[in-house]
């Protein structure tokens, strides 16, 4: 009796806590979702978070990565930076490569979160580039195409495709990881250098085990020799040419990030690129 | 035309020159003689052999002196062996008259050297098939006199042209170039000495131009015991065929040699080279070489050479090819290999 008495407490206890993660968790996920919108702050309508959806949706199923779009009036204290890597963290616990497109009204901040391999194409510039042109319709409330304009951003940069020289760099720690890869080019390039070794040796091979024909030997410094009755080096004529040597002023600066990503670890110890923007 | 072979005046064997004492050995009771003591004993101690009994196209028949037996030779060979008793045999007449050869540089690399040689030399190619290298082959080594011409010439001549020295500073922020410009002039006499020609037309005389130079200060007067223990050939380019080239060959020579002297500058052009011969000189002279030749299954013949003066060798060797391909294939995997990881981690 006492047995069934525990079993029991136990079962409610499994169903409160169930019952918490749901209110918790999935509550105000199903609240606004549909697929990969999530619409907390209730800016989009039905129609508006269909058309993103598939947007999103296609966009997934062609590069194989977890993308979301987030709204939020309320984040609980944190960054827009951070709340954007959670949920990615916590909608993609097995997917590491996406973005989270985050629009939170409560910082009034748009922010880009990337992870894995989307880092790696979301590079400083890019992101800056895709901010650039998300921001002037976040500010005019037109959140449906904020959203488009930082999906648009993240299309163009997966099509771009990584840029050449690519590197993460660690903000809490100064780590540079660089991207590593041998293009089409180069490896044209290697075959053809290598082939024409091969065939360099082949032949030089061959060569030194035939007779040098044609080749007299005959040394004119150590057989001959050479008496001058007259050794004239006259001037005929001298001028002197000048030009004005031009040098760069100013120097060009450096852009800092062109094949950059600057990255930085969420609460769960994922390492995020991206970037965000005030309206 | 008669064949010749020197006695021994000890013990009548064979006498043969040796390279290593530069004397004339006799192989039997080891007695050296030098070549004055060969020159008094003079043509009385030299056993002559019969008249050549036929001569018909290239194949010429002699006797042996000391044997009798017919020895064949071809209508260049100026001494050789007997194949029955294995002495040696000049073939005096072959080197009388016109073919009588100036000048002579003596064997200085014995045998020995020479097969010693010619194993580093193929050990050094790896691409060679072992075949080669079996020891009768090696033993078929064969010193030859090979017949060459001289030519020695002296021009009265003259080089003009143009140089430039151009010299660039910078001041500030101006380059300035200085360009000078001289007219040269360079007139005397110029020596070239001993330019040699192959002066055999037989497929294997590639051997002789590739192995060249000798040191042309050792030759002596020709004699023809030193012949003796070697084969020789004698010349059938006569001096008509090759003195064209030789001519326009040292004239070239003679032009640079003078225009060398034009040192100093940035730039020199050479405008206008006036040669004149006020004396020429061909010389007929044989030089020694030690040669292997060797008959490939797939009919190919394959040559080796050596100046028995100098030990320059020169030769044509049989090629495993697929060792070769498969050196050639591995240079471009590695090069490939290098080249993949630089694009993946220098570029």
């Amino acid at each position: 009796m006492v047995k069934c008495r525990s079993d029991q407490k136990k079962a409610a206890a499994g169903i409160l806590a169930a019952l918490f993660l749901i209110v918790y968790y999935i509550a105000p996920i199903l609240a606004a979702q549909i697929g990969t919108v999530y619409d907390d702050a209730n800016i989009l309508t039905e129609e508006e978070i269909a058309e993103l959806d598939g947007r999103l949706s296609a966009f997934m199923e062609e590069s194989g990565w977890n993308v979301f779009a987030v709204t939020t009036d309320h984040t609980g204290g944190k960054t827009a930076r951070q709340y954007a890597d959670d949920f990615f963290d916590r909608h993609s616990a097995d997917q590491e490569d996406g973005a989270a497109l985050l629009i939170d009204l409560d910082n009034r901040e748009i922010t880009i979160s990337t992870c894995g391999a989307a880092t790696r194409y979301m590079t400083d510039q890019r992101i800056e580039r895709t901010l650039d042109q998300a921001y002037d319709y976040v500010s005019d409330g037109a959140y449906k195409d904020c959203f488009l304009q930082m999906l648009t951003g993240l299309c163009s940069a997966y099509e771009e495709g990584i840029p050449k020289g690519q590197y993460n760099y660690d903000e809490q720690t100064g780590e540079v990881s660089r991207y590593r890869q041998i293009t089409l080019a180069e490896a044209l390039i290697a075959g053809f250098v290598a082939c024409m070794v091969g065939v360099i040796v082949f032949l030089s091979i061959i060569g030194s085990y035939r007779l040098k024909f044609g080749v007299s030997g005959y040394d004119a410094h150590q057989f001959g020799s050479l008496r001058l009755r007259r050794n004239e080096n006259n001037l005929i004529g001298q001028h002197i040419s000048h030009h004005r040597i031009q040098t760069s002023s100013g120097g060009a600066s450096s852009n800092g990030g062109g094949a950059r990503s600057k990255t930085h670890h969420s609460s769960s110890g994922r390492s995020h690129g991206g970037g965000s923007r005030k309206f | 035309m008669a064949s010749i072979s020197y006695k021994c005046p000890n013990c009548d064997g064979e006498l043969l020159f040796d390279p290593a004492s530069q004397q004339y050995k006799c192989e039997y009771c080891i007695s050296y003689f030098t070549q004055r003591q060969l020159d008094d004993m003079g043509q009385e101690q030299a056993q002559e052999g019969g008249q050549s009994e036929r001569e018909q196209d290239d194949a010429v028949v002699y006797h042996c002196p000391s044997c009798g037996a017919q020895i064949v030779t071809d209508s260049t060979t100026a001494a050789t062996f007997c194949y029955y008793c294995h002495n040696p045999v000049v073939l005096g007449g072959r080197l009388e008259g016109r073919y009588l050869p100036d000048l002579v540089i003596p064997f200085e690399i014995t045998k020995e050297k020479a097969v010693e040689g010619f194993l580093d030399y193929v050990k050094k190619k790896k691409f060679v098939p072992r075949a080669f290298w079996n020891k009768e082959q090696i033993e078929s080594i064969s010193g030859v006199y090979f017949p060459y011409w001289l030519y020695d010439v002296t021009y009265d001549g003259s080089v003009q042209g143009e140089a430039k020295n151009i010299r660039s500073w910078r001041s500030g922020n101006v380059q300035y170039t200085e360009t000078k410009q001289y007219r040269i002039l360079r007139e005397g006499q110029v020596t070239l000495k001993n330019f040699s020609v192959n002066a055999l037309k037989k497929a294997n005389a590639v051997l002789a131009q590739g192995i060249l130079p000798y040191r042309f200060e050792t030759m002596k007067p020709f004699r023809m015991g030193y012949l003796s223990g070697f084969l020789a050939e004698r010349r059938d380019v006569e001096q008509e065929e090759m003195q064209s080239d030789a001519r326009n060959t040292m004239k070239h020579h003679a032009k640079t040699l003078m225009a060398d002297t034009i040192t100093g500058y940035s730039s020199v052009t050479v405008q206008n080279a006036v040669f004149r011969e006020t004396d020429e000189k061909f010389r007929y002279a044989l030089f020694p070489v030690w040669t292997i030749t060797y008959k490939a299954a797939e009919n190919n013949v394959y040559y080796y050479s050596m100046n028995a003066q100098t030990g320059k060798v020169c030769g044509k060797l049989p090629i495993h090819y697929g060792k070769v391909l498969l050196a050639s294939i591995l240079s471009a995997l590695a090069v490939f290999a290098i080249g993949l990881a630089g694009g993946y981690y220098l570029w």
